[in-house]
Formats: C-alpha cells, structure tokens, sequence
C-alpha cells in the first residue's frame, strides 16, 4: 500500500518514475541513493508492503544529531516538483515466495498513477555475459513498445546499447511484435523484479530497464556509471566542468549512509 | 564463476538469490494468530476495539526479562496470546510458563486499563512480521497510544568509527517515529546503522499510522541475557509515559 506523507492527492502524469529493482550488487538502489542525495529530494510518502523485508533507520542522506531522528522505512516514495520526477527507494529485499504479488501491485500502481514514463535501474551478472558483452561499455537498456514511441530514437543518439535478446531461451520461436514473448527474449539473471515488472508493464507503460552487468563487491561506480548515463538523458544535475582538464563531470553527492560501507575499523592493536 | 587459477565457484550474491527468477512462487510461512481471554474476547465483541495508551513491546529475551523483572508485577492479566511461526508439534495455550514453550504473551495492567505489554518470547521471523503487526494492532485502539520497543543486538553488528573493542557496551540507541514527542531518554542510532525483524516492523507501523513509537536497541556483547543487558533499559522507566505508572519491584 502505498501512504502519502501529507493527504494531498498528487498528480504525477508529466511525472518520471525513478525506481530500482533489488539486484546483484544492490546497484539499482545505490543508484536511486545518489540521485535523492544530490537532488535533495523530499519525501512524499512510504510504501508499505507485506511483501517487503522491515527494516528503519536515521536518515540516510544528512547526517543527524544524537537529540534527532527522522526515521526512513523498507521503501519510500520521493519527489521533485520542479524536474517532475519522483523517486521510489526500496530498502530491503523481497520475501521470498512473494515477489510476483508485490510485482502485480507495483504495475498496477504504476498504472494508477499514469506516469510520464518509467525508468528501472537494476544489473545482471557479470559470469552470465556473452562472448560480444565482455568488452565495452557494460551499460545496457530495454525500452517498452510506449517508451520507444515516445522517445523515437533518443537513445540511438545517446549511443546506448539495448540489451541483447536471447532468443534460444524461447520455447517457441519469438517474434518483434508478439507481446507475449517479451519475457521469453529478455534475459537479466540476478536483476530482481525488473524483468518481471518490464513484461507486465511492456504493452501500456512507457518503461525503460537500465541495468549494467556486474559482480558482488564495491559497486559503488556501477551505481555511478548508470546514473551519469540517466543524466546524460534525463539532464536532471548540472555536470561540471573543470578549467584544467576540460573534462566533465557529475558532481554527485554521495549519501551519508555510504561511509563504514565494509563496517567499523578494526582495533590498530591487533597488528602490532 | 571461473577464478585466475582455473577453478570454478559458486557465485553468491547478498542481493539475489540463486534461484530468483523462478516462475512459481510458493508461501512457506505457517499464518499467525491472535487468542485473547475469554473477559477480553467479550470486550471486544461489543464492537469496541482496546483502547491503548501505552504499549510496550518487548522482542527476544532480554527485552522479555526486562518486562518480567522491571514491568510486569502481579497486578497484570495476561489477555492474549500471539502464535507465530508455530510447527506442528508445538502446542501453546494460556497456561504454559515454562520459559523454553514459544509463547509471546499480551498483558494489560489492572490499575491501569490502558497500560498493555508484549513480552515476545518467541523468534518472530522478518518475513512473517508483517501479519504479525497486523495481528497485534488489529484490535488495539493506538490513536492516542505511545508505542515502546525494546530490542536488543549483537555488538558486532553495530558500525561505528570507533572499533568494537573500544565501545563499552552495553549501550542502548533508539529510533522514533515523526508524530513521537518528547525527549527520548537514549540517543539516536546514527547511520548507517539499520534495524531489521519485527521490531522495524512495528516502528515502519506506527509511522505510516501517526502512531507515536520509540524503539529502544540495546546492544550488548553477552550472548546469554545479563543483568547489565536488563539494567541498560532501565531509563525507559523513567520516561515521561512510563514515569510513576510502573513501580520498580523490590527484589530487583
């Protein structure tokens, strides 16, 4: 169920929804990290789902002293009324046996809400690649049959990369046009729900999977890389760019919760 | 996944699971249930649900020690009883005390009506947390209730600048939802601290209800339950809701 923080309705159908889906590395959800951190954006409601792993914290994003606590939950719903974006972060994974429940009630929110378009940021692992994958750029995505009529040929000029298809996992041979086989060419292992939600999604929802390929460990830059690829479409942060080098950059502001990512330093005594 | 040396291992990932893109799901968790007594059953049944001023809920067994030695006097009824996770074998009524039996008990002060405590005893797990809070609150009336959590920790799972070995423990941090007022009497967990199980259920609750709710995490370095573990709560106590309504038992 989604619960709004103050009870006024919002309209959210000019609105891009920013989403991750749990997934190897957990870089769709750092992604979504960064993008709250520098957009500084509020909060506007919380998703709370029996599906969803509990889990509360202090605020991620600044950091608070020991007298205050503003309490962050397994998932929220964030927005930003000037660049028209709202952005849901989910915190911890799904119950297991209960991820196509939360995947039908995700869609049809989505749907409810008639949004502008739908980005998901997920990732897929690495040991799972094709020969053709291993080298270049390891970002990839996948556009709906909506988004691809909305945004023409927008990511051709980006020179992104659509995920390849693999057509031998099909039982039966797929064709372009036939929206029931949208899951049986579409191939992210270890990328979450996002596969699941694109095939529901596919035939009235402008969606876009954005998924990098990836192995467990800091996946810090992953998270980085997918993101500057958004901004490269969506220009939501001013890049940077400095006198020196000439070079340009996304200056992103990495959250507060970020730091101790491999836990507490170890006792110095020890090696002594 | 193939190494530099040639062999192959097991890829693992603390997001995925292995077989995570199984089609079929399936629910392996048994249902929970709520009993109450037989006078609060028929309390209930004239269509009121229980008003509730304060709740504390205490998770695992120093928390429930905590309630035993500090809270619960003989002047409380025990009014409901909460199965979870319960197998086949296990039996649990109103009678059993036995500190092994899985029993996660409801008791309402006889002073003060409003006045109810959750000693959990058993091992509620995170995935079967959500029916359970949904359980607890179904017939509790929380609007103008103040909500106390009291969880406890390994040390080792708490991130700090400080080392391990430097912090003294135990310690106690909370949490609160936006609606709590008041000064809590701990300070709050920094990040990137996270509590996860059912006692974030609860709190994740109260703040999408309104409800004013302070989790209490007790961290302590003992695996068994200790008297320093059940002392460090004890300034929750001394809390304004709290404050004069429980007595301190005398042999404590």
């Amino acid at each position: 169920m989604f619960y709004p923080v103050n009870k006024s309705p919002s309209d959210w159908q000019q609105y891009t929804l920013v989403l991750p889906a749990v997934s190897v590395g957990n870089v769709g959800q750092l992604a979504v990290d960064l993008l709250i951190s520098t957009l500084e954006l509020k909060k506007t409601g919380f998703i709370y789902h029996e599906s969803i792993l509990p889990l509360v914290g202090n605020d991620p994003f600044v950091n608070t002293v020991p007298t205050s606590c503003t309490l962050v939950t397994s998932c929220e719903v964030y927005e930003d009324r000037d660049k028209k974006l709202v952005v849901i972060q989910q915190r911890a994974p799904l119950i297991k046996g209960k991820k196509s429940f939360f995947v039908s009630w995700l869609a049809a929110w989505i749907k409810e809400q008639k949004f502008k378009q739908v980005v998901i940021v997920t990732s897929s692992y690495s040991h799972e690649r094709l020969d053709t994958q291993l080298s270049g750029s390891q970002f990839r995505y996948l556009a709906s049959r909506q988004a691809e009529l909305v945004e023409g040929d927008k990511f051709e000029k980006l020179k992104w990369q659509k995920l390849e298809k693999r057509d031998g996992l099909a039982a039966t041979a797929p064709s372009e046009n036939d929206d029931t086989n949208v899951g049986a060419t579409v191939y992210i292992p270890g990328g979450g729900i996002a596969k699941a939600l694109y095939k529901e999604c596919y035939s009235d929802v402008a969606m876009i999977v954005m998924l990098t390929f990836c192995s467990e460990g800091d996946n810090a830059q992953d998270a980085i890389n997918i993101m500057n690829h958004l901004n490269e479409w969506l220009h939501l942060v001013e890049p940077k760019v400095s006198k020196l080098k000439q070079s340009v950059s996304i200056p992103w502001k990495l959250p507060v919760s970020w730091k101790l990512m491999f836990g507490s330093p170890v006792d110095r005594t020890l090696f002594h | 996944m193939a190494t530099f040396f040639g062999e192959v291992l097991q890829v693992t990932s603390r997001a995925v699971d292995e077989d995570d893109d199984d089609e079929y799901d399936e629910e392996i968790i048994s249902p929970c249930e709520m009993r109450w007594s037989v006078q609060t059953k028929t309390e209930i049944e004239n269509g009121q649900k229980l008003t509730c001023s304060i709740l504390i809920v205490a998770v695992g067994p120093a928390a429930s020690g905590f309630a035993s030695s500090y809270i619960l006097h003989d002047n409380f009824d025990r009014v409901g009883v909460l199965f979870s996770g319960m197998n086949e074998r296990d039996v649990n009524t109103f009678s059993q005390k036995s500190i092994t039996d899985k029993t996660c008990y409801i008791y309402r002060s006889q002073i003060n009506k409003q006045l109810f405590v959750c000693q959990c005893n058993s091992i509620v797990l995170p995935e079967q947390a959500h029916p359970w809070v949904c359980e607890l609150f179904h017939q509790l009336n929380v609007e103008n209730c103040e909500v106390i959590v009291l969880n406890t920790a390994v040390t080792s799972t708490f991130r700090s600048e400080i080392p391990a070995s430097e912090l003294s423990t135990p310690f106690v941090k909370a949490l609160w939802t936006s609606s709590f007022k008041g000064r809590p009497p701990f300070t709050s967990l920094e990040q990137p601290n996270v509590v996860s199980g059912l006692a974030s259920q609860i709190l994740s609750y109260c703040e999408v209800q309104h409800v004013r709710a302070l989790l209490c995490m007790c961290y302590t370095e003992s695996m068994m339950v200790d008297i320093p573990t059940l002392k460090s709560f004890k300034p929750v106590l001394e809390f304004t809701p709290l404050k004069g309504l429980i007595k301190e038992k005398s042999k404590c």
